[in-house]
Parts: structure tokens; sequence; C-alpha cells
């Protein structure tokens, strides 16, 4: 009888990319400890009756107080990767509210200096809202998996990239930038957008009122506004 | 267990890297012709069968029916082409018939068999000889349809049931016999198309279904298209060929005239290049098209993807396999695959076809090897028609929105399916099967355990007992 696996007879299972979870959390929990004090402290603020509904106003008020406690110690690209797959996964209440964490983790990018991040959130069930808010020049951030609604709301430049499919409101206010999303996104992509380009491949919930920037489906651009981002253009 | 030694298995890296020179090289040698492939396709597109691409494959886009066409053609495999009436089914398969067989169109319209109750054996397969018969010889005159390379049955569906086991031995294997005497093809490509349920149609059996080896709908071009159609230039007059046509009647006719066909037909490839400005191929070039692309290696991530594929359409826990009269228990354990919703069980052919096609999509594309991207292209279009879906579980609706036919667009949703599973998985998989390999050499390792259908199916192979029942 012939082996019928022999293609397979080289294969070696690829290292993991990821370290074992447990193995991340040991080696950052200083800083991971800090962090989700951060974090906890951020929710008591702001959302201390365990509500919180993002508007215009609470969202700027959660992303200024994240940013200042997120200046306040020094942290790694790990560190920050570590704390997602912490935070995504864990029991507690406070961690529940996803529309402050997505903040957090915005303004966690946003204040370091190493100027490329990737979130591995393939496989969760949990749809990070408001990631990739106020990015800014030079930044990429790449997510592998799925995002909720407002991904890269109010982005001022950098890269977005989703490989999953986003909810509403995508890009929405963004001023420049790109953002980049290979699968589906919802309803009101590019509300009140100004400037940057936006890119969905999968299927287009539709556009918002965008007032100016581009965005495109697939190779098709469905809208163009005056003010399109010549940086922008310049990359895709 | 028989544990076979392998004496060169050390060699087995070397052999590969040997096996991958030799395809590049085959696909540096072929480079012309995949052009030459290429620029077919896109003067039937531009000129005679117009469509809207519907695929998009390594940044170049396709329409379905016409690639579909042209692999079959390249392979000599069959394909079934669905759709309403007057919508280019057996145009786009004259033309591609035309230009990769170098025949001329007259000749093909001429070796055409149309479906319909009244169709004989005489008429698609051979006659007697009736001078002979009356001398008391008994010779076969055999049709154009059985002698020549390209063959098209046009409304298949048109002939009774009774009829299409006349051609079952024909499509499957290109050998026609009637009376005591045989013709062998020993180089056909088989289109036949069908249209949609009526009152004149027929169900196409089940035998005669499985041995197409892809299933594509010609679609609507779009009003804007359609409005084009007709205008302009006749390019399809420039592809007859009236006297070679004759020439080639006269052929058929005698008894080794075949040995002077392939003259004339080179004639009319030259005269089309010269006129049209668009290659053709000789049987040489088909040949040699052939055999790289038949030779491409699929990679391990496309050979674990089919595997897992053909897991979830042949795997029933409690039965041992799926058996078109046997039916999945509602609490089985494996409802979230494919083998609760899929009734009977693909055959042997499925995966010759999904192989096939996919080296002929990579050799086109100018790939060294067939991947996952090919797979996804072709495996809706070998799957359509050959899997039957239980009614009362369907999770597609019939009534969903799509662009293609349903057997399609249900095909293209496994596929969709499927290649999620061995996505989260895939890594998995294939710490499976090489641990099975290494298993099946001798070595004592564990398997990898895991819920989809096809670590059971590879405990079956290492003729591991599985103790584990889910009822």
């Amino acid at each position: 009888m012939r082996n019928p696996f022999s293609e397979f007879a080289s294969f070696e299972r690829q290292t993991e990319r990821k370290i074992p979870l447990d193995d991340i959390l040991s080696a950052h929990q200083d800083v991971l400890g800090r962090m989700t004090e951060g974090f906890k402290q951020l929710v008591k603020d702001e959302a201390g009756d365990g509500l919180w509904q993002p508007d215009g106003d609470s969202i700027v008020r959660v992303y200024g107080e994240a940013s200042e406690i997120v200046s306040s110690f020094p942290y790694t690209i790990g560190d920050i990767e570590a704390f997602t797959l912490g935070a995504i996964g864990s029991e507690d209440p406070d961690f529940y509210l996803m529309g402050p964490l997505g903040l957090y983790l915005s303004a966690l990018c946003n204040n370091t200096e190493v100027r490329s991040v990737t979130f591995n959130l393939g496989g969760q069930d949990i749809r990070l809202p408001l990631l990739g808010y106020r990015m800014t020049e030079g930044q990429t951030l790449k997510v592998e998996g799925h995002l909720g609604d407002l991904a890269g709301i109010s982005m001022e430049g950098g890269e977005l990239e989703v490989t999953g499919n986003v909810g509403r409101y995508l890009g929405a206010g963004m001023i420049d930038g790109l953002i980049r999303v290979s699968g589906d996104a919802g309803r009101f992509i590019g509300e009140q957008m100004v400037g940057g380009e936006i890119h969905v491949k999968g299927r287009f919930g539709g556009v918002g009122k965008p007032m100016g920037g581009r965005v495109f489906h697939r190779k098709q651009m469905v809208f163009e506004g005056e003010k399109g981002s010549q940086k922008a253009k310049g990359k895709s | 267990m028989q544990v076979l030694t392998h004496p060169f298995r050390v060699f087995r890296a070397f052999r590969g890297r040997l096996l991958t020179t030799k395809v590049n090289r085959g696909l540096r040698m072929s480079e012309n012709l995949r052009q030459d492939v290429l620029s077919i396709l896109d003067f039937v597109g531009d000129n005679l069968y117009l469509n809207r691409p519907d695929l998009e494959i390594a940044e170049r886009e396709y329409n379905a029916t016409l690639l579909m066409s042209v692999l079959t053609g390249l392979i000599g495999g069959k394909a079934l082409i669905v759709g309403e009436p007057g919508l280019g089914k057996t145009t786009s398969a004259e033309y591609v018939g035309c230009l990769l067989y170098r025949i001329p169109l007259g000749t093909v319209w001429g070796a055409e068999v149309s479906g319909h109750p009244e169709q004989t054996e005489e008429k698609i397969v051979g006659r007697p000889d009736l001078g002979q018969l009356n001398q008391g010889n008994e010779e076969v005159v055999w049709s154009a349809f059985a002698l020549l390379p390209i063959k098209i049955i046009d409304e298949i569906n048109r002939l009774p049931e009774t009829k299409q086991s006349l051609i079952l031995n024909g499509v499957d294997r290109g050998n026609w016999t009637y009376l005591n005497q045989m013709v062998v093809n020993d180089e056909y490509a088989l289109f036949a198309t069908a249209n949609y349920q009526d009152r004149g149609t027929n169900t196409i059996v089940p035998p005669l279904m499985d041995r197409f080896d892809v299933m594509v709908e010609s679609k609507h071009p779009g009003p804007n298209l359609a409005w084009m159609i007709g205008t302009g230039d006749s390019i399809q007059e420039k592809l007859r060929d009236p006297a070679r046509e004759r020439e080639i009647q006269a052929c058929l006719a005698e008894k080794d005239g075949l040995s002077r066909l392939d003259e004339i037909l080179d004639g009319y490839g030259r005269d089309i290049q010269a006129e049209l400005n668009v290659p053709t191929l000789g049987r040489s070039e088909r040949t040699q098209i052939r055999e790289v692309a038949l030779s491409i290696p699929f990679d391990i991530d496309a050979s674990a993807l089919m595997r897992t594929f053909l897991a979830e359409l042949t795997f029933c826990c409690k039965y041992g396999q799926k058996r078109s009269n046997e039916v999945c228990d509602e609490g089985c354990h494996y409802k979230g695959y494919l083998n609760y919703e899929a009734r009977g069980c693909v055959s042997n052919r499925f995966p010759v076809s999904v192989r096939r096609y996919a080296q002929a999509l990579a050799w086109l594309n100018g790939k060294g090897a067939v991947d996952v991207e090919h797979l996804r292209v072709v495996l809706p279009y070998a799957a359509a028609h050959r899997v039957q879906w239980r009614d009362d579980v369907t999770r597609i609706e019939e009534t969903d929105s799509r662009s293609d036919c349903y057997p399609i667009h249900r095909a293209r949703e496994a596929v969709k399916q499927v290649v999620r599973r061995y996505s989260e998985q895939s890594d998995r998989i294939k710490s499976a099967l090489a641990t099975a390999s290494r298993i099946f050499e001798g070595e004592a390792l564990t398997p990898v355990e895991g819920e989809h259908p096809l670590y059971r199916e590879i405990f079956r192979d290492l003729g591991i007992d599985d103790s584990r029942r889910f009822e």
C-alpha cells in the first residue's frame, strides 16, 4: 500500500509566531499590571456605572484621559500585544466595555515611538470598536481579524489595515491616511471624512456623508471629494 | 497495518527539487504557448463571445465560461455549459474548439450532435456502410462527432434518459463502439450544453452528470454588451473555410483518411494566423501543454485543503462513508460540516477533475505549483453538478441573493466554508498529515487528533481502531 501522506513527510509544524499567552503575560507582568491599572482607572472615571455610549464628546474625553494615563509609564509593542490578548480574554467586567478598551489601545499605539503595531485578533468573537482612533502620520496598524464599529475614525495619517471585516462608521471623520479592509465593511463608511482614502475589498455597506477624501470598493471609486489627500493617493 | 520502508527516503527532498526544476523548465519552454492560449482567450472574449469577466485570478480578469472552456480544451476535459437559450453556450464551445484544435468552424458545426428525443446511435456514433453491407462486409461509417477531437452535444438534456446511456462510455473514455467495431479517441474534449428545466427537457442521469469535469453557466452579458453583439464585421465567417471543410469531410469518409487530417488543419491554422492574427494550437502544442501542465505539483496547502474538502464530502461517522440512500441522524456530531448537508458521496472522478483543471489553471497563470487560490477557483465548478444537497437542512437558500445559478452558488459557498475551516487549522491539519506519514513509515508516534472529519479519516487510513463513537 502506498503512503497516502508522503507529500507531507517533510512538513514540520511552524514555530508559533506568537508566544503562548502565559509566557507573554509573565514576561510583561509588571508593565501589564500598570496597563491594567490604568485601564481600570479610566473605566472608573468615565464609565463608573458600567455604561458607556460613544459620542463625539465621550470619545474625545476618554481618549484624552487614556493618553494621559499611557504616557505616564514606559511600555513596548510586546506589552501592547500582551495586554490586548489578556484584555479580550479577561472575565473582568471592566474589560467588557469595548469602547473604552478600543480607545485605550489606540492611545497606547499613538503614544509609542514604534510606528508599526500588529494586533492578532484572529479567531476572536469580540469585535473591538474605535481602534485606530487619531492615528498619526507614519504610523502603521495592522489588524489580523475583525474590528467593530468606528474603526479608524478621526485618523490624522498613517495606515490602518484590517484583514477581516469591520462594523459601521469606518474611517468616520478621518482627515488623512489610508484604510484598507480586506473583508466586509458596514454602513456609513467615511461619514464626515475630509481626507484620506478608504479601500474595502469585501461587501460594502454603503458610504456615509463624506466631505472629502476618496472611498474605493474593490477597484471602483465610489466617492471622491474635492479635498482628497494627495499623500494617501501616492501610497495607493 | 502493513508498514512499508522507503529506502530512498533520504532522497525525497532532493527529488522534490528535481521535480520543481523540471516543472520550471517545462514552464519556460511552454511560455510561448501560454501566451498563445492567452491570446486565444482574449481574441474570443473581445470578438466572438462578448461577456463580462466574473473571475479574477492573479490580477487578471476572466469570464468563467470562457476560461473553463479553454481549460477543457487544453486538458481534454468535459464541460457542461448551462444557461438560458441564446446566451452563447454552444457558440463559446465552438469558437474555443475551433481555435484550440485548429478545426474550421464549419467542420465543428458539422460534428455537433443535437439532443432530441428522436436522436439515434446511428446519428451520434456511426452507421453501417450500406454499400459494403450489400457485398456482405460489415463496415462502420463513423460520424464526424465520433472521429473529431472536439465534440459538442447541444442541449444534452433533451436526450431521453435511456439514450443518454448511449454516450456514457464515449463521454468517459473516448471509446465509441458500433456493431463490432470501435474507434478510440486518443485526444478529445467534450462540451455539452443544457438549458434549464422546461417541458422538453429530461434529467441528466447521475452517471453521465458525474462524467463532466466542470459545470459552468453562460450568463447574460448585460444590456450594453448584448446591444453590441452582431454589430461590425462578422469574424465568425472568417473562421469558416469551406474548401478545407469539404476536404476534411472527404478525409473522414475515407478509410485511412485521418492520416491527412493534421496537414489540412495545419494549413487552416496558418491562414487564420495570417488573416486574423490569432494563434491556433496543433496536436503537438496541445500535447506539450498537457505534459507541462499535468506535471505541475500541488503545494502543501492546496493538497491539504483538497483532502479537507474531500473528507467533508465523503465522511460519515455512523455508516463509514456517505451513501445517497442513507441520511445523517439529526444529532450527528459532525452537523457543522458539509457531510451533514450533502447527500451521497462524491466519486473518484471529482478529485481527478479538480487536479487537472487546477493544474491547467496554474499553467495558464505561469505558476510552478497549484496553490489554494487555484483550487478556490476550480472547486465550485467541479463540485456544482456532482454534490447533491439535502433539501431539509440546506443552509444556503435558493432565494438568497447571488450572481451564479444555484448549483454553482451553493458549491461556491461550500468551498468558502471549507476554506475558512481549513485556514483556521491549516497548521494542525498539515501536522496531522505529516505525523501520519511518519507513522505510516513505521515511527512510533501518536496521531494528531482533532474535530474535523479529516482527522478521523487519517485514523482509518492508519488502521487505528477508533473507539470513539458519536451518537
